[in-house]
């Protein structure tokens, strides 16, 4: 019930797009322009009637196609990607397999012309809340991504880590500053929140000139002909490189992670995670 | 954003004077490709290799930019006094979806000194000499992605495209007026269409997008008219057809994907059109199409005068990475232990190169050219990579590479006959996978997935030989980061391409040595 309450709530939003027909029409409106696919440019019916096509959903469809559209139990394939869904406007399509049946799908004979009518508005108003790329509407699961053994976390870690890193030290309290799990794993197996640019670690640059100078700094830009950088007194400086002319050693505090990326198992990293979880 | 700005930095016209009658012999594309580029890959064999030798090691240093011009998007309707750009119009939509900017994602053809460049809804004609425009069509479209469109195709007198809604459009080349316009695919499946045709005789292959879980197929139009000619669908549409056995049954078949979205190419001694196919779909949750899938993730072959399949390989057997194997392939006639063969190689998005007989289809060679794809778990003794399933996304993450993007993408490689290398990008870079909707009936196009971004480990450009898929040289661009950019090779052995890093770059194709550059802005 809790989901189909959901489900209502997102068709609330869908219908309070500017430029809908409010009446119940038969012919294409369209409903918002600026929708990419024609199945959420397409006006849907009013709410009544959606909510109507939901109870007849329910009764008479659910159980071959599944309370989310997606194919059920009993066989029924997925509507939110059926050719009879995509090309239907307002129950013209759908109504015919409603009445006729197809394979293995029985007859409903006993459907009005508004039962049709508000089915197929119900059917519509779900497949105009997918998102792109073909995707489902969205699914909002709690999914428990700790699934590591922490103890062995802590081995890995002690072995592997602690030459850079401390609990007590740098990542002190880490698991209290990022307390969604995804975010943790994420930003420790790349090593920051950010990689580059302001805030995020930093790769410094050494450039030695031909002339004898030698510059340390804030790496900015760098390609095979030219490097910038931000000395510690905040200069600007830029060069153009020729081979290995001038000298350029740059100092990467990722190289390791970017290493350890090779070698990392996933189990290695879930057990991470774990260890890091706790550590509050 | 309302104006593009394209940079010629390369500019090689034939010497002939700017003619107004632009007219491609179709039987000219099977030809070696020297003045004109005149179909998406130069010539049919997707080898990117100019005959032209005018620029060499020795003056390509010299070469500086010629001109750079704003594409102009906005509908014009001419001057009073009759002069000016008069944007010809058509299309099927309303004309209250605005699409007044794109980017330029396909390849620029070359005729006579004109340039014919794209952008969805967008065709220009531009004078190759300091980038004027010449006329520019705008189509009116219904909706649909509009992610790219990979250029023009030339036949006769006639340019033919594909719009994001799924027609396949005809210009006269000289006017951009309209010939006509034909449907080439369902918008109501959600279908998208971005490939550059393919001109082959009387007919122009096509390919189309689709992020819906509808099935890819590869389709030949008559150029002339826009009739339908055949047809073929690149996964089993009933349970007769070939490749069924890798599917649990015909709904997931039928939903499986395998969209022909970029060029193929062409060989006229076997009339075999050899092309890419997309991933199978739903792209990352595979639970609900358990088996190889085919013929999604491969190189296919199709007889261009029937339509009907001759063979086929499948570089990615079961993808649930959304790394399609589209990328366009490249026809070389080598030698494999001192016998004369005919090949086609291609590097595909998983990061493995393979060169297989382009006559019969048999495998010749696979081997891995990106250094840290960990996706497979080892080669099949018929070569095809094994996918792990401990690499698909799974609910508490699993670290993957490549990236979403492929080591390589639709950015299409070259091939020189004389250093008998095949260069392409190689993008070396992770992401977290965490599965979000486990459902046992899979999630739906490429849903089902959080996707984080770990990092780029490095990217680099490669020239591999055929014959063993290993570099000969490579080159690592300073910085990592991914470079999509597409390649050029010449008769000179220069190499041209893109380093990620806003310079259009020349590399002696021989040694991998560097030996031009010029900052011309977004070079991929």
């Amino acid at each position: 019930m809790r989901r189909r309450l959901k489900v209502l709530s997102v068709l609330i939003l869908v219908w309070t797009f500017p430029a809908t027909a409010q009446e119940n029409q038969p012919e294409l409106v369209i409903a918002n322009p600026n929708a990419m696919f024609i199945q959420q440019q397409r006006a849907l019916p009013p709410l009544e009637v959606i909510e109507r096509g939901d109870d007849l959903y329910q009764v008479n469809c659910r159980l071959c196609h599944g309370p989310d559209l997606r194919g059920g139990d009993q066989g029924g394939p997925n509507l939110l990607r059926s050719d009879v869904v995509l090309v239907d406007i307002a129950g013209e399509a759908i109504g015919e397999v409603i009445v006729q049946g197809q394979g293995s799908m029985p007859t409903f004979n006993n459907f009005s012309n508004e039962d049709i009518a508000a089915v197929a508005g119900y059917i519509h108003a779900i497949k105009a809340t997918s998102e792109g790329q073909g995707s489902t509407p969205p699914v909002d699961l709690e999914l428990d991504i700790l699934v590591g053994d922490a103890a062995a976390g802590e081995r890995y870690f002690n072995q592997e880590c602690s030459s850079c890193h401390s609990v007590t030290g740098d990542l002190s309290g880490i698991s209290s500053r990022i307390s969604d799990a995804y975010i943790l794993q994420n930003t420790w197996v790349a090593g920051g929140r950010r990689q580059s640019g302001r805030g995020g670690v930093q790769t410094t640059a050494t450039v030695s000139t031909q002339s004898g100078e030698t510059l340390v700094g804030r790496l900015l830009r760098y390609d095979d002909f030219f490097i910038s950088l931000r000395t510690e007194d905040g200069t600007y400086r830029s060069f153009t490189r020729r081979g290995d002319s001038p000298r350029v050693e740059l100092d990467d505090p990722l190289y390791r992670h970017r290493e350890l990326w090779a070698e990392l198992t996933d189990s290695t990293i879930h057990d991470v995670t774990a260890y890091l979880e706790t550590i509050k | 954003m309302r104006y593009l700005t394209l940079i010629i930095a390369l500019i090689i016209i034939p010497g002939a004077i700017l003619a107004q009658d632009v007219v491609v012999d179709p039987a000219d594309l099977a030809n070696a490709l020297d003045g004109d580029w005149d179909t998406y890959s130069g010539d049919y064999s997707g080898r990117r290799y100019s005959n032209l030798t005018q620029v060499h090691k020795e003056n390509v240093s010299n070469l500086t930019l010629a001109w750079t011009t704003e594409v102009n998007f906005n509908v014009r309707r001419g001057n009073r006094d009759g002069t000016g750009i008069i944007t010809q119009m058509g299309g099927e939509g309303r004309g209250d979806i605005d699409i007044t900017s794109g980017s330029i994602k396909g390849s620029i053809l070359e005729v006579n000194g004109v340039l014919y460049v794209t952008a969805p809804d967008h065709v220009w004609a531009m004078d190759a000499r300091d980038g004027s425009e010449i006329w520019h069509y705008h189509w009116e479209t219904r909706g649909g992605t509009h992610i790219a469109n990979r250029g023009v195709a030339i036949w006769n007198d006639s340019i033919i495209f594909e719009t994001p809604d799924n027609y396949l459009v005809s210009l006269n080349a000289n006017t951009g007026e309209e010939n006509w316009h034909t449907e080439l695919a369902s918008f109501e499946l959600q279908y998208f269409s971005t490939m550059a045709p393919i001109t082959i005789r009387d007919r122009v292959i096509v390919g189309t997008g689709n992020d819906l879980d509808q099935p890819g197929f590869l389709q030949a139009f008559d150029a002339a008219t826009g009739e339908l000619i055949w047809k073929f669908y690149t996964v089993p549409m009933s349970e007769d057809d070939p490749g069924i056995e890798t599917w649990p049954n015909l709904d997931a078949t039928s939903h499986g994907g395998g969209n022909a979205w970029v060029p193929g190419v062409y060989d006229p001694e076997t009339d075999l059109y050899i092309f890419g196919t997309g991933n199978p779909t739903p792209g990352y949750t595979g639970v609900a199409r358990r088996g190889d899938n085919l013929f999604t993730c491969s190189l296919v072959a199709v007889n261009v005068t029937t339509g009907e399949l001759e063979w086929y390989f499948q570089t990615s057997p079961h993808d649930t990475h959304d790394w399609d194997s589209a990328q366009t392939p490249i026809l070389i006639d080598g030698v494999i232990d001192g016998q004369s063969r005919k090949l086609v190689s291609t590097a595909a998005r998983n990061g493995f190169f393979f060169t297989i007989d382009r006559v019969t289809g048999e495998h010749i060679v696979t081997n891995k050219y990106s250094r840290t794809a960990n996706w497979e778990s080892h080669v099949r003794e018929t070569g095809e990579p094994e996918p792990n399933p401990d690499k698909e996304a799974l609910i508490p993450g699993t670290l993957v590479s490549p990236v979403e993007g492929g080591v390589a993408n639709w950015q299409p490689p070259a091939f020189n006959p004389n250093t008998g290398l095949f260069y392409t990008q190689e993008n070396n870079g992770y992401n977290m996978l965490y599965l979000s909707d486990p459902d046992p009936r899979g999630s739906m196009g490429l849903g089902g997935k959080i996707r984080a971004e770990v990092g780029s480990v490095e990217s680099a450009f490669q020239a591999i030989d055929y014959r063993t898929g290993e570099a000969v040289w490579r080159h690592e661009w300073p910085g990592g980061g991914g470079v999509n950019a597409g390649v050029l090779t010449t008769a000179t052995d220069l190499v041209f391409t893109g380093d990620g890093r806003n310079n259009l770059v020349a590399f002696d194709g021989s040694s991998g040595d560097l030996l031009w550059n010029s900052r011309i802005g977004n070079s991929q």
